[in-house]
């Protein structure tokens, strides 16, 4: 990449870590909050897949995403905040 | 499965919002009706029902389980009514809609819709706490029991509130025909 | 006067109890039929018992999307208020969180899923240092269910699946049947 310096707004790293979240499977929901240091992302997850695993599955989709998008490296923290027993209840 | 209510506070106490979300439904539309019955109005009704669900929200943790849930809520909903007629002060409102079963003239159904209509104000113009009592117990059939839980006071003084109402509804009525 | 006291009628009867025999539709008594105080006190609670009856009679229409709009509201600010301390769950690229009322839905669903079972309270604590959790349940139970195989069998189902749907290892399942009820 040439002498191009790349500057991506706190709002648009947490559109895109949204959008990465959401990509995960058993992923239902997801919204991140714009920051610059640590991105917070809350997660609704569907009932029957294991909590821990999507949530660090989640971390490193946002991650690489952030990584490769936006050229930042962050801290991801991932909150499952919702379990969603069929998914056409969640009014997302 | 239909959960009992019980069940269903215990879950919302600890934050299951949907479990709050089917009592809310279980029982919005019978709130919803007294409130109008006590307040004479549909708007001041709904926000009435709405500032009594997130008072039932904020505060499940006061409810105890050995009187129905019902009961309790209708407290809240009575609060929240009574808080808006002294917020009140323009005119009483008339009764909210008057769709009378087909009479045999269009004299006599005009006089019985006037009929309602001036009953409906007489109900407007009690003092708060005999209107409250009033339409618990005549409108929407409760026993005195469960009106002195939901009020607060004593059966006796529920007894007295009632028939005082009763009283002044019918000199109203009395001068009216 | 009193709240609880209501004036007697001029002939010294207890005027609320003639306005309530009017009510239910009862008749008066030998005093009532022959004085003019009870009599018209009857007439006047029969008329307005009339009107009430109609008034009672006519529906209060429900504005069905109003009410969903107001319980939409209610909603939005229920699950936006204060969260309680979320559960950790580790992680190599830094600790992630998981809500104790998500936590207490999938358990609940679980117990709901036995038959003649459902779930009621459900704490969860993580005392630490590692991640695993105890949880504390109480259940209701159909009348007539063996409490002993029944609530054994649900601690293993709970223990099992709770690890597999949560990812945290249960270290501790308390269950105590709070209420029987009846089909």
């Amino acid at each position: 990449m040439g002498g191009v310096t790349l500057h991506v707004a706190d709002a648009a790293v947490a559109a895109l870590a949204a959008a990465a979240a959401r990509g995960v499977p058993g992923v239902v929901a997801a919204r991140a909050a714009p920051a610059a240091e640590l991105v917070r992302v809350t997660v609704a997850v569907r009932l029957g897949d294991s909590c821990r695993d999507v949530a660090e599955a989640v971390q490193r989709a946002v991650t690489h995403t952030l990584a490769e998008s936006a050229g930042r490296t962050a801290l991801v923290e991932v909150t499952v905040a919702e379990i969603v027993l069929r998914s056409r209840d969640h009014p997302s | 499965m239909p959960l009992d209510d019980l069940t269903l506070v215990v879950r919302a106490r600890e934050g299951d919002v949907r479990a709050f979300e089917a009592l809310a439904r279980r029982h919005q539309a019978a709130l919803y009706r007294t409130a109008v019955r006590v307040t004479g109005d549909p708007a001041e009704a709904e926000d009435a029902l709405q500032e009594a669900l997130l008072d039932a929200w904020r505060h499940l943790d006061r409810f105890r389980g050995d009187a129905a849930f019902s009961t309790w809520m209708y407290r809240l909903v009575a609060n929240r009514c009574v808080a808006a007629l002294r917020r009140r002060r323009a005119v009483p409102a008339g009764d909210p809609g008057s769709d009378v079963a087909a009479p045999d003239s269009p004299e006599r159904a005009a006089l019985l819709d006037l009929e309602l209509a001036a009953l409906g104000r007489a109900v407007q113009d009690l003092p708060d706490n005999l209107r409250v009592c009033w339409v618990l117990r005549e409108l929407e059939g409760l026993g005195y029991g469960e009106i002195a839980e939901i009020t607060g006071a004593g059966e006796t003084a529920v007894r007295g509130r009632i028939h005082r109402a009763r009283v002044q509804l019918a000199g109203v009525m009395r001068a009216w025909k | 006067m009193t709240e609880a006291e209501i004036a007697p009628l001029a002939c010294g009867r207890d005027a609320a109890l003639v306005w309530d025999r009017a009510e239910a539709g009862l008749p008066l008594d030998a005093h009532g039929r022959g004085c003019p105080h009870c009599s018209a006190a009857y007439a006047e609670a029969r008329r307005l018992d009339v009107a009430v009856h109609r008034m009672a009679a006519e529906p209060v229409p429900v504005p069905e999307q109003k009410l969903e709009a107001v319980l939409g509201r209610v909603l939005e600010t229920a699950r936006g208020g204060r969260q309680p301390e979320p559960l950790r769950l580790d992680s190599p690229l830094g600790p992630n969180r998981l809500a104790r009322p998500a936590a207490a839905t999938v358990l609940r669903a679980l117990v709901d899923g036995m038959d003649g079972m459902r779930a009621r309270s459900c704490r969860i604590e993580q005392p630490g240092p590692e991640q695993a959790i105890e949880v504390a349940l109480t259940v209701a139970a159909r009348f007539g269910l063996d409490l002993v195989s029944t609530t054994a069998r649900l601690r293993q189902a709970v223990t099992a699946a709770g690890e597999q749907a949560l990812g945290l290892p249960l270290r501790r399942v308390d269950i105590e049947v709070v209420d029987l009820w009846e089909v």
